[in-house]
């Protein structure tokens, strides 16, 4: 276990890759209830500016927490997850089919 | 895009509230997003060290509630014409339990111009309660929508 002493400010960690699939994206819309049509109506969306269904934005961030627990130190002794500020700045160009 | 009850940024106003249905969190919810996400931690997935813990029992994911309230909220009102969800400020003031029902009760908070003529920000705040009317989560969301074009 990594503890609270254990921890430096400012020390970079990097996670293994992951491949976002299409069947993540349904499991997460099925899990969550966001049905929107830019994620899942391809039709709808491929008449849009994205040019076909887009990653729901939730997605990466819910993924980004298990990629976390990969990299390559001891887990953390987590005993609540307070908060947190998230930004999307390319949601746009994620789209499945594409790697 | 279809789907013609889409509200433009002209039409929405500063103060409006919306609020969700129920929905009560599962078991299956938790190991499905354990499975989806890769967290595994000891916190979602293993009962008997829990027992011990503050909780006394497992708890759901945070992100697994902010997931659930961002689809219950769109069954609580009508979808705005959104281009981008620009980003998030969120706190976990307490934990979903196995069988909390949670709901999620939104509030336009601010509405900005940008720049560009055809969108403006909208800051909504939400709010996730237990059924014991807990906040259990809250935060503020910012979404780039589409300006009625004249």
């Amino acid at each position: 276990m990594f503890y609270f002493e254990d921890v430096v400010v400012g020390d970079p960690l990097e996670t293994p890759g992951r491949t976002l699939t299409e069947a993540d994206i349904v499991q997460y819309v099925g899990l969550t209830g966001e049905w929107e049509p830019p994620t899942t109506d391809e039709v709808a969306a491929s008449r849009t500016e994205t040019g076909g269904r887009v990653i729901p934005d939730l997605l990466p961030l819910c993924m980004s927490s298990g990629l976390g627990w990969r990299v390559p130190q001891p887990p953390l002794a987590v005993l609540a997850f307070m908060g947190f500020e998230w930004k999307l700045t390319a949601a746009w160009w994620w789209r499945s089919g594409r790697s | 895009m279809a789907g013609e009850d889409r509200r433009y940024f002209d039409e929405i106003e500063v103060g409006e509230e919306y609020v969700s249905p129920g929905r009560t969190v599962t078991e299956a919810d938790i190991v499905i997003f354990a499975g989806l996400s890769g967290d595994y931690n000891v916190l979602h997935t293993d009962a008997e060290f829990m027992k011990s813990s503050i909780f006394g029992e497992r708890i759901a994911h945070g992100l697994l509630g902010l997931a659930i309230q961002s689809g219950l909220l769109t069954r609580g009102m009508r979808p705005f014409a959104t281009i981008a969800f620009l980003g998030l400020r969120w706190k976990f003031k307490g934990p979903i339990k196995i069988g909390d029902t949670i709901t999620v009760r939104a509030k336009v908070m601010d509405k900005r111009e940008t720049s560009k003529k055809d969108r403006g920000i909208i800051t909504l705040q939400r709010q996730v309660l237990n059924q014991k009317g807990e906040v259990v989560q809250e935060g503020e969301t910012d979404l780039m929508v589409e300006r009625r074009s004249s």
